[in-house]
């Protein structure tokens, strides 16, 4: 046992000097991506088909470089692989390449038409682990503004895809009309910003010439990022000691003087989603005759706890004070549905909003409500993460419960969610390609119906990419055709693991620290 | 100075049997808290070497543990929780895999624990880092969540320090690039944090009976005051559960309270039917106002439905052990929270139906109406149609306001709803109305011959 490390704290009360530890600074600018255009500005009319023709536009030209780059001039059975413009344009029995939105089409996947053709608003279908049907009724098409083309092959089994992500497929038509898939090629990853490279641009913007260098030697080391998810917290307080462990912790005042100063280089929390758990979200519907009775001038305390959002402002309120932090809203906390969500409003957090910036800030908070997805540079390094729905959503189309791969793909298909707005959304869903007028105000659609760009495509590759709120941590580091690097974190779910991920800002490395109760 | 801790903690400890953690003691007497650590270390080999098992000791524990049983542990936990069923299957086929192509990276592990299972625990660690007092109590605890009721106190009871001058006191990490909007000092946490706290606390019965009978006289903001008062009544009392002998004396307690309740059981249990049947009447009338009493009932759904829903979400046995313990813990006071809560909610009407109800009141309608010799006379404002022919030759009908005088001989014209909004202002007018066609409405004679 090593007993120097501990022995000061389990020895009688000396009367010796006892000294507070710093914090390491954070270096931290969030950017706006996800903002959405607030009150008048922001309209749900729009047809989400434009989604789909936008984000298909802005990934063609590169998936299409890349396709260009492995198929062009190939043969194949004495063939030559030849380009083709559009869907429409595959002829039969010539081998040809083709790039498009992938579309797959899933019977137990919840479908808006359906709702409405059976008028099916009351009793939605139960939300289901996988979409994916077991008697083989599942069909992957390549779609474009021309048409859809049916896929079969090998390389559907093999190869991970989805609804809504941009591929390029190379094959040939069969007699049945079905385009028999040889090769698939995706966008891969976008160019990645060097570190400190808008803090770098910025001082020369500042200095007028390339100054920045001594800035750069001058910087001071970062520290290490603590990211967690799946507080939780549901006014149960069997769980809260966990809790307290882990403020006590980030607080430094648990442990002893060594482990203290460690918890000091700690220089920001992240909480990326469902810090509150909301027990019910949404009343089911089939029941609004016996809600008409107890129907009450103001919130009705019968069916809002505030617990809940008291101990979570309360837990904050008692970081703040010595550590930063950054909250992104997820599925279950109390902001809106859709993605991209908005930061929760400080008026959830009585005590914690004093830290947080006034609104209409240039600078960011102390204490930081931001969107879910969020992206920003921290130390240096560009941060990107979300609360978790993208990647459970993409989870229901796909085989296994690999998180990383899945992590991966989606960078890879340069989507940051692709399975919006078709099926990612909270309960009801819209499949609004081209048909969902979003005006019944019952229905969850998966995402903001963006007119001028999408902004789920990723346009600058993240160093790090975190999403929380999966099953069990993990990461791993994958590697970009013009070498990228991104760190993948899965960040595990608090309530369930009792765990924490810290992130070192310096070498990008990972660490887990689990807080646990012995029952 | 030099032992003002011991007897600091002697009289909380031993006399009041409290918990108290290294957080809590820095916080009472303004010590680092790493000095506190100490001081609870002190007190507790002391204390144990005049009498064995005096004070009992929870330990903090940290430290990395190898990889192999972390994993196992976690895959245990996961087991027992209510996943989707497809999660087992999973787990097996990806952890070969997760080996190859993900990393392992050290976990280190925070654990508290009690004293009895300590060395237990101490055995799956593979370096401890740091072992510390994480708090003292007077007997073995039974729930360990237990422990989180001293935070909760801090929050509470430390609300008015600023951190930014405090925390530098307890030794918490300091921040200088902190930023802060000036201005108003953010507000004290709300009295009410947890609706069911594993406190068993013990209120009073005649602090709740005074504040039932209070409750007609109070205006209509009973809603804001009653969880407050339930929880001030809370606050005092959360470490009686930890004797050493601690189920007899619950025990004990518990029939306590039903005692201090049994005389007001059986009124409580009429009031109580009264107020469906008033209530029931009630609902038949249209109009629906902020009255007292509904107020009143809006608090009660409140209480029941949140500790209810902590009950149906579905978590594995391990959750749900715990939570079964903890309610047995609760299990007195949310015993008496039931009896309590029904006699705050039931017991308004009494004084009220008590008073003595203006019958006479009820009839009369409009102010401006005199009753003089016993003969009802007055002028009443009405609406005429007026009819003439304007400067072009149309004919224009107008409605002109005019006063008519009239007698009891003329039926009554519809001013019910004038009545009705004219009584609106007063608040315990929809009381009287409620109770007056029960007692008022059968004989007046019969109120009056009583007294």
């Amino acid at each position: 046992m090593a007993k120097d490390h501990h022995e000061n704290l389990m020895s009688d009360f000396s009367d010796t000097e006892y000294t507070s530890n710093e914090r390491q600074p954070s270096n931290y600018s969030p950017l706006q991506s996800f903002i959405l255009a607030k009150g008048d500005q922001k309209h749900y009319q729009q047809q989400y088909g434009d989604m789909y023709f936008l984000r298909l536009a802005m990934l063609k030209p590169s998936v299409e470089e890349i396709a260009a780059d492995a198929w062009e001039g190939a043969e194949i059975a004495g063939e030559t692989v030849r380009r083709v413009e559009r869907v429409l344009d595959v002829r039969q029995g010539e081998f040809c390449w083709v790039a498009g939105t992938v579309y797959r089409d899933m019977p137990l996947k919840p479908n808006i038409l359906d709702d409405i053709s059976k008028d099916h608003w009351i009793s939605a279908p139960p939300p289901r682990v996988k979409y994916i049907s077991q008697s083989g009724q599942d069909q992957t098409m390549l779609e474009d503004e021309s048409g859809r083309l049916r896929l079969i092959g090998n390389m559907l089994q093999t190869t991970m895809l989805v609804t809504g992500c941009v591929v390029a497929m190379m094959g040939t038509e069969n007699a049945n009309g079905d385009f028999e898939v040889v090769d698939i090629k995706v966008p891969d990853l976008p160019r990645q910003p060097q570190r400190w490279e808008r803090e770098d641009s910025d001082a020369a913007l500042a200095n007028g010439s390339g100054k920045s260098k001594s800035k750069i030697e001058g910087r001071p080391a970062g520290g290490k990022v603590a990211i967690l998810s799946g507080l939780e917290i549901n006014g149960d307080e069997a769980d809260i000691l966990a809790i307290d462990l882990l403020m006590e912790f980030l607080l430094g005042e648990a442990c002893n003087q060594n482990t203290q100063q460690d918890v000091g280089s700690i220089s920001r929390l992240i909480i990326a989603g469902n810090s509150i758990k909301e027990a019910t979200l949404l009343a089911p519907r089939d029941e609004p005759s016996d809600k008409k009775a107890s129907k009450k001038y103001g919130y009705d305390s019968a069916a809002y706890n505030p617990a809940p959002t008291a101990h979570l402002d309360n837990f904050l309120a008692t970081l703040l004070p010595s550590i930063p932090i950054t909250i992104l809203p997820g599925e279950s906390d109390p902001a809106n549905v859709s993605l991209p969500q908005q930061p929760i409003h400080p008026a959830m957090f009585p005590r914690s909003r004093n830290y947080a910036s006034v609104p209409g800030a240039e600078e960011a908070g102390w204490f930081d409500s931001v969107t879910n997805p969020w992206e920003g540079d921290i130390d240096g390094w560009r941060m990107m993460g979300n609360g978790g729905q993208p990647i459970n959503d993409v989870f229901k189309y796909v085989e296994g419960d690999e998180r990383l791969e899945m992590m991966e793909s989606l960078l890879r298909w340069r989507c940051g969610a692709p399975t919006a707005p078709d099926t990612l959304c909270k309960c009801k869903t819209a499949n609004p390609r081209g048909f969902g007028k979003k005006t019944d105000v019952f229905h969850v659609a998966g995402c903001y119906p963006f007119q001028d760009k999408d902004q789920f495509v990723i346009e600058e590759c993240p160093h790090v990419y975190f999403v929380g709120n999966q099953p069990r941590f993990e990461t791993s580091v994958i590697e970009g055709p013009a070498g990228q690097m991104v760190r993948l974190i899965a960040v595990p779910i608090f309530r369930e693991t009792g765990e924490i991920v810290i992130l070192d800002t310096e070498t990008l490395d990972v660490e887990v620290i689990r807080f646990s109760v012995d029952e | 100075m030099a032992k003002d801790y011991m007897r600091f903690l002697a009289v909380q400890v031993i006399s009041e049997s409290k918990i108290i953690s290294y957080r809590m003691l820095s916080r009472e007497l303004k010590v680092h808290c790493n000095a506190a650590k100490r001081m609870l270390y002190e007190f507790h080999t002391h204390e144990n070497k005049k009498k064995p098992g005096s004070v009992y000791a929870a330990y903090l524990l940290y430290g990395t543990q190898n990889a192999k049983t972390s994993n196992a542990n976690g895959d245990a936990h996961k087991d027992g929780e209510d996943i989707p069923m497809a999660s087992s299957p999973f787990l097996s086929s990806s952890m070969p895999q997760e080996e190859d192509t993900t990393e392992v990276p050290p976990v280190k592990v925070m654990t508290v624990v009690r004293e009895e299972n300590l060395e237990a625990v101490k055995a799956q660690y593979e370096e401890i880092l740091s072992i510390h007092i994480y708090s003292l109590s007077p007997g073995p605890i039974n729930n360990i969540h237990m422990l989180s009721v001293c935070n909760q106190q801090i929050t509470t009871t430390y609300a008015h320090e600023d951190p930014l001058v405090f925390n530098k006191k307890y030794g918490v990490i300091q921040n200088p690039r902190v930023k802060r909007r000036t201005g108003a000092r953010p507000p004290p946490p709300p009295a009410v944090i947890e609706p069911a706290k594993p406190t068993s606390y013990r209120p009073e019965p005649k602090k709740t009976e005074t504040n039932a009978t209070k409750a007609p006289d109070r205006p209509s903001s009973s809603r804001m005051t009653a969880p407050k008062s339930e929880t001030s009544a809370a606050q005092p009392k959360p470490p009686e559960t930890k004797p050493v002998d601690k189920k007899p004396s619950l025990k004990k307690e518990a029939s306590d309270i039903f005692k201090s309740f049994g005389k007001t059981k059986a009124p409580t249990a009429k009031l109580k039917r009264e107020e469906t049947n008033t209530a029931s009447t009630r609902e038949d009338e249209p109009m629906k106002d902020a009255s007292e009493s509904e107020q009143e009932e809006d608090f009660m759904p409140s209480t029941t439905t949140t500790t209810t829903m902590a009950k149906p979400r579905p978590s594995g046995p391990s959750r749900s052990e715990r939570k079964e313990t903890l309610r047995k813990m609760m299990d007195e006071d949310s015993d008496e929270e039931m009896s309590n809560a029904p006699s705050k909610e039931a017991s308004p009407p009494p004084p009220v139906a008590d008073r003595p109800a203006p019958p006479a009141k009820e009839p009369s309608p409009a102010p401006p109406i005199t009753a003089s010799g016993g003969r009802r006379r007055g002028r009443r404002k009405v609406m005429r149609k007026k009819t003439v022919k304007d400067e072009e030759g149309f004919l224009v009908t107008r409605e002109e306001p005019a006063w008519e005088s009239f007698s009891e001989d003329e039926p009554r014209p519809p001013t019910a709803s004038t009545a009705k909004k004219l009584q609106l202002p007063t608040p315990s007018s929809k009381a009287v109305k409620k109770t007056a066609p029960k007692a008022g409405q059968g004989n007046i004679m019969n109120f009056f011959g009583k007294k």
